[in-house]
């Protein structure tokens, strides 16, 4: 019968269709898994000078994005490989084909823009939700990756699932997107596991708000807290590092009906030509003028050495430090200013450098024009914050600074006023040690001691009206302002603010995992590795964290901090290693309520707390590492006795079970060690801050709340969750150290706000 | 055979050599459906995606073509019945171009709910979506949820429907001009006639 048989047809065809949707799936589809092919080799580098490139001075003029920010509600950013000139233009002149066309590097393509490193600025305003459809475009068989080794050895995203395996990954580059500082459902947060591939691949923590390309994801982010300098950037497990310095990176502003970007803004901040991203990142080039990642002997670089561990991590080394300055995407540029007031809305973007700069004349070496802060992570200050920028002997602990001090992934808003001062040249100095701040002071000679340059040679153009920081004058709390900072803490007198009342205290540990030769194998969050597991190499079985609560998303993963929504909670990290760590924690803006020193045990210089802590492990066989006769570092099963730090097994008590503190975390209380006097915020951290410096050898206490900021003290009750979308569903959020190359291998923990 | 197509001098023509009307309407439906989907997924997939994954988009493109073809069988065999009882011919080209029309306006309209059925299909077949609204278009999560969006979303389904029908229109007026279109169907005025 026809219409039987057409029947038949039309069923045979719906369900060849469908069967061949199913298996397009991803994450588990046949068809998917089509021949793929891949080919690296990697490459002999040798490195570049930053001095050479230095002493031609400022020459690079500044790439800016006023005026051509992205402000829709939907677009789509693309992930590219492409060339750039980051370093000046006779550079690449003299190079031979492909080099002469710049450095490859990779970036976003956001909207209509051209790609770029960092990408074009998105501009969101509050209130009003943006939908970005994110896609992995890089190529398969991308440049970069034959210049920037991916070590398996460590905890990664491993699309092709290698991990392990002692030799660079020859793959499709995993990438996801994480807006940092944003309040966001964990779905688009850029979960580290959420991450997806050119070919199409997923990682188990993958969401994306609507179906999509297999190499895309499409997130949402409601826009509802407060005006302020945010910036998303790659994120996926394990490679962050590499695509963070490749250039994955770019500013997304929020506005709201004060802060609204334009000229007529009630705030009267500088606006248009006037208001200005800086993105300021340390890079290291060969002499093709190519991206230098220091992978192993054959590749030295110039400020780090050559991974410290061969024999467990091939190619990882714990922090990157280059020595040419980049600010958006260019080295030691330039920017022509007239004789007025300038808004600069800065992040500094390196992978583990940090920053504490000032002005000076660059003719005579004077200190130039202070610094005016009006803004950190989350937010307008509630007054200016003057920062002379004098030159001072190298800190080493929290002591107050007169300088703009930024770790890595802390901004700042600032205001520079150059009026009067036409025909002059300032220089953005920095005097910041590498590592922070266990690394020598910088030399004289450094390259790195200057970012860029502000010339004042354009002529005034109109009188400046804008808002004059030296006044004084508040930002917050007056008509045409956002209302004052709602305070959890007080900064003034380093303590909670009135009234706010911690369901928990939580103390954790920032402890560094050492080889035989003092070089660092990793650095651990309350010594536990990013899945909290006890690794037993599964002989015995291996077991998780007593106290964590494995993720309900599928992603193999055990969380300890499982705070509850709206509830508040102070969180005290104690810095067992050498040096400071900016500590991010995704989902929320919180505060700084103090630091407080603990006391050293003069013969060894360490904590001793440490000695203390270290005599409550219980001794067992765990995974480790092993030296053999040969001298030979391999990991492998180790017995640790009783009394000795196990890296990875997590505290050495059940995380649950409150210490002699009241404070959760499974660690000996802190109280006992405590040394020294409170420390306020240093001025230009008492606002709202989403990463703080965790500095070694101290107590630094946050308070961290799961509501949007703009609620007041007491305003929101545990368990009332007052976000538009629900913080407790979803992959999940993390913590992590912001030092690029330390999130990556294992110091970063997974956390989830519940219900 | 029982509705055998008839030849253009209106003689029954021989079964071993003439398709039935359900072989063409299943052969019109895929000409119609298939460039349609083409066009919609061209349009709406972004040109890297495209030259990233041209297999992936290939497979899609048929699968999501292959889950279309009840609609565009719905569409030629409903088209054809009401052109015929509107008494359009099928040998002069203008009546064979108001035929196709009437096929690609149905198909068209039923593609508007076929996009709800789409999104039941990547739902199935996407674990990891959060939701899945048609996919080339990032419409917030309720965007299905309230009349307004839903009329937003069956706006937009028209839309694209119809955009589509650019690349179906053309080639469905050339498959019906080339000889496949001629069937009578069973009940028809021109059936009648012919068997009268």
């Amino acid at each position: 019968m026809t219409t039987r048989r057409t029947f038949l047809q039309l069923g045979a065809a719906v369900g060849a269709g469908g069967l061949i949707r199913w298996q397009l799936d991803p994450t588990s589809g046949l068809l998917f898994n089509t021949a793929r092919a891949f080919a690296s080799v990697q490459t002999q580098q040798t490195a570049l000078s930053g001095a050479e490139i230095r002493r031609v001075g400022f020459v690079n003029s500044l790439r800016t994005f006023a005026g051509r920010r992205v402000g829709d509600a939907s677009f789509e950013v693309g992930m590219f490989e492409f060339q750039q000139q980051v370093l000046p233009e006779d550079f690449y002149a003299e190079k031979p084909a492909p080099f002469k066309a710049g450095t490859y590097v990779w970036g976003y393509l956001v909207g209509d823009a051209a790609p770029s490193w960092p990408g074009t600025t998105v501009e969101a305003l509050k209130g009003r939700t943006t939908t970005i459809k994110y896609v992995n475009a890089l190529p398969f068989d991308p440049v970069l990756r034959k210049y920037l080794t991916i070590d398996q050895t460590i905890h990664w995203a491993d699309p092709l699932n290698q991990m392990g395996s002692f030799d660079p990954f020859k793959g499709p580059i995993p990438t996801v997107v994480h807006l940092h500082g944003a309040e966001d459902s964990s779905s688009f947060d850029g979960a580290p596991e959420a991450w997806f591939t050119p070919d199409g691949r997923h990682g188990r923590g993958y969401s994306t708000l609507v179906a999509t390309a297999p190499n895309a994801a499409v997130y949402q982010y409601p826009n509802n807290q407060q005006a302020t300098t945010l910036w998303f950037h790659d994120h996926a497990l394990g490679i962050t590092r590499i695509n963070v310095f490749s250039g994955l990176a770019a500013f997304y502003f929020i506005r709201d009906q004060y802060d609204t970007g334009r000229s007529d803004n009630p705030l009267r901040l500088p606006a248009g030509p006037q208001e200005i991203e800086l993105m300021i990142q340390d890079r290291q080039f060969d002499t093709n003028g190519q991206l230098l990642f220091p992978d192993s002997p054959a590749n030295p670089s110039l400020v780090d050495g050559p991974p410290g561990n061969p024999g467990l991590h091939p190619y990882w080394i714990p922090e990157f430090f280059g020595d040419v300055i980049c600010v958006n995407g260019r080295s030691w540029p330039h920017l022509n200013v007239e004789p007025r007031r300038y808004r600069f809305r800065i992040v500094n973007a390196s992978n583990a450098r940090f920053f504490r700069m000032g002005l000076a004349d660059s003719a005579s070496g004077a200190q130039g024009p202070s610094l005016w802060q009006i803004g950190t992570d989350g937010g307008l200050l509630d007054r200016p914050v003057k920062l002379p920028g004098l030159v001072e002997p190298p800190a080493t602990d929290p002591s107050p600074t007169t300088r703009l001090f930024l770790a890595p992934s802390e901004r700042a808003d600032i205001i520079l006023d150059f009026t009067g001062l036409s025909g002059r040249r300032f220089t953005l100095t920095n005097d910041a040690q590498v590592p922070f701040p266990s690394g020598s002071p910088l030399d004289p000679s450094d390259p790195t001691r200057a970012v860029m340059e502000f010339r004042v040679t354009l002529p005034l153009s109109g009188s400046d009206t804008t808002y004059n920081p030296a006044s004084g004058a508040p930002l917050r709390g007056g008509p045409n302002q956002e209302p004052i900072i709602v305070r959890l803490a007080d900064p003034s007198a380093g303590r909670l603010a009135p009234g706010v009342q911690p369901s928990h205290t939580r103390q954790l540990v920032l402890f560094e995992f050492e080889g035989p030769n003092g070089q660092p194998v990793e650095d651990l969050i309350n010594n536990t590795k990013w899945r909290g597991i006890r690794d037993r190499a599964g002989n015995p079985p291996d077991t998780p964290v007593p106290g964590s609560s494995q993720d309900t998303f599928g992603q193999g993963i055990w969380m300890t901090e499982l705070p509850r929504v709206g509830s508040t909670e102070v969180w005290e990290w104690l810095n067992l290693t050498v040096d400071a760590h900016p500590i991010h924690i995704h989902l929320i803006q919180f505060q700084l309520i103090n630091r407080q020193a603990v006391a050293v045990d003069p013969n060894t210089g360490e904590p001793t707390y440490t000695a203390a802590w270290a005599s409550q492990f219980p001794g067992g066989k765990f995974f480790g590492y092993k030296v053999n006769p040969n001298g030979n570092v391999r990991w492998g099963l180790v017995n640790y006795p009783p009394g000795t730090i196990i890296p990875g097994y997590g505290p050495p008590h059940d995380y649950l079970t409150p210490n002699a503190d009241g404070a959760l975390g499974g660690n000996p209380a802190f109280s006992p060690f405590l040394s020294g006097p409170v420390l306020p915020p240093l001025p230009g951290e008492a606002g709202w801050k989403d990463t703080i410096k965790v500095f070694p050898g101290f107590v630094n206490r946050f308070v961290v709340r799961w509501a949007p900021q703009a609620v007041a003290v007491n305003g929101v009750q545990p368990g009332q969750n007052l976000y538009s979308f629900d913080p407790t569903k979803g992959p999940g959020y993390v913590l992590h150290c912001h030092i690029l190359d330390h999130e990556d291998n294992e110091m970063m923990r997974p956390y989830l706000p519940v219900p | 055979m029982r509705f055998g197509p008839c030849n253009p001098s209106g003689t029954r023509a021989s079964t071993r050599l003439a398709p039935s009307n359900g072989d063409r309407t299943l052969r019109l439906a895929l000409v119609l459906a298939l460039p349609t989907i083409a066009l919609e997924q061209f349009l709406h997939t972004d040109r890297w995606t495209l030259a990233a994954l041209p297999l992936y988009q290939a497979l899609h493109w048929f699968s999501d073509s292959l889950l279309a073809l009840p609609l565009a069988a719905a569409g030629v065999w409903a088209g054809q019945r009401i052109a015929t009882r509107l008494g359009l011919g099928d040998s002069n080209p203008l009546d064979v171009v108001g035929r196709a029309c009437l096929i690609a306006l149905l198909f068209a309209l039923l593609l508007v709910p076929g996009a709800a059925l789409h999104e039941a299909a990547d739902r199935l077949t996407h674990v990891h979506a959060g939701s899945a609204t048609h996919s080339h278009v990032p419409l917030p999560r309720r965007s299905t949820g309230g009349p307004r969006s839903l009329a937003r979303f069956a706006g937009h389904a028209l839309s694209d429907a119809f955009t589509g029908q650019a690349a179906g229109l053309p080639l469905t007026i050339l498959a019906l001009l080339w000889g496949g279109h001629g069937g009578p169907l069973r009940g028809t005025a021109a059936t009648k006639t012919l068997e009268a």
